[in-house]
């Protein structure tokens, strides 16, 4: 029979990852904490549970606006627009912390502590359905290659499915590559987003375009690699 | 302002093992089987949650789990300590939205029900919730502000009216 597969790896590394994100000095631990809860939300998909989703669900989107200006301060945006960068990812660490105090993240953790391992049989079969809907998602962005929401929504199934094969010990380096790509055209469509939000942009008129070509050419790559690669990515080693 | 709130006790759980913990007894299969069947006829009195509240303790999050799908489709589950202990105020604060739901334990979930009907925590053990019992209340969210409309027990059979 098949050993089950337990949480423990990544539930331990969300717990580490926990007062390095409230200590603030690595970006790093806000990045951990994403990926940590992240993996424990396909862990549960895995399992069939829908419970507990919603609170790792919380918890990335509490940490998600630090991260986004990590990644953009990080890439040496303008001088002009660091300082409201910053003043924007200290308001989005203030609401991070707040949620860090909050008496659900030690209730998740301790529930998560509780669940079964996976039955992997099982969890073969619901990775399945993973790959299904990346397809989908695959085949809903060749029908639009211009339009972000849909290259957004297979960054999220390609990630999905990524962690699903890691839990389950799958070859999964085609999927690597292709979120890579896939995480570039995301870097580019946040830092618009969030330039699109601020006033004194007229000045930046440059460095918009530059991040649009940036945006145009991950898209491009993302696509060629999910083209040169879906065979590899429908067939599970 | 008129508030509802469902008030469920886990289903049976399984015996710990010796020496086994406590908070990670499962559901029986008998617990699962009678309050599948309890969901069902939640779900045929129309019943749909927009917050599902449970405990951290496994047979909460696996009673919760089989309440999901009453979710509305832009319902979500929340896990809090809340309905591990005694209850307190902050709980009180957690009643929003047009169905709220919150799983627990006893004797918390009789303490919960006597404080929201007769203003008096204390009285809890007049109040008893069963494994798998569903208490719909209706009122005001706060001590005394509340009285139970339907009592859907683990066991079948029609809904109660009344405590």
């Amino acid at each position: 029979m098949a050993p089950a597969v337990p949480a423990a790896r990544w539930l331990e590394r969300l717990e580490e990852s926990i007062p390095v994100a409230r200590r603030g000095r690595d970006p790093e631990g806000v990045h951990r904490l994403r990926v940590a809860a992240g993996r424990l939300e396909v862990w549960l998909r895995l399992h069939g549970l829908h419970v507990l989703r919603d609170d790792l669900g919380w918890l990335r989107s509490c940490a998600g606006p630090v991260r986004d200006h990590d990644v953009i301060l990080h890439a040496r945006p303008p001088a002009s627009w660091v300082p409201w960068l910053k003043r924007r990812r200290t308001e989005a660490r203030r609401a991070l912390l707040a949620a860090l105090d909050e008496p659900r993240l030690p209730a998740l953790v301790r529930a998560l502590g509780l669940l079964p391992p996976l039955d992997r049989a099982q969890a073969e079969e619901r990775s399945e359905r993973l790959l299904a809907k990346a397809l989908a998602a695959a085949a809903h962005v060749e029908e639009d290659p211009h339009d972000a929401g849909r290259l957004h929504e297979l960054r999220r199934r390609v990630r999905r499915l990524r962690y699903a094969r890691e839990w389950l010990e799958q070859e999964v380096g085609s999927l690597e590559r292709l979120q890579e790509a896939l995480g570039q055209a995301n870097d580019a469509a946040v830092a618009l987003r969030l330039l699109g939000g601020y006033r004194d942009a007229e000045g930046l008129a440059e460095y918009r375009s530059l991040l649009e070509g940036r945006f145009c050419v991950a898209r491009e790559r993302a696509l060629r690699a999910w083209q040169e690669q879906r065979a590899l990515v429908s067939a599970p080693a | 302002v008129k508030q509802s709130l469902l008030l469920v006790r886990h289903g049976i759980a399984e015996d710990a093992p010796d020496g086994g913990s406590d908070e990670a007894r499962p559901l029986s299969k008998e617990g699962r089987r009678r309050f599948t069947a309890t969901v069902r006829r939640l779900h045929r009195a129309g019943t749909r949650i927009d917050r599902l509240l449970h405990s951290p303790l496994l047979r909460a999050v696996e009673t919760a789990e089989l309440l999901v799908p009453l979710l509305a489709e832009d319902g979500e589950t929340l896990v809090t300590p809340l309905l591990a202990t005694a209850p307190t105020q902050a709980l009180l604060a957690e009643v929003q939205g047009d169905l709220p739901a919150f799983v627990g334990h006893q004797p918390w979930m009789g303490q919960l029900l006597a404080w929201l009907v007769t203003g008096r925590r204390v009285l809890g053990p007049t109040f008893p919730v069963e494994k798998g019992e569903v208490v719909r209340l209706e009122g005001e969210a706060r001590p005394g502000g509340m009285r139970v409309r339907r009592r859907f027990s683990a066991g079948g059979g029609r809904p109660r009216r009344g405590p």
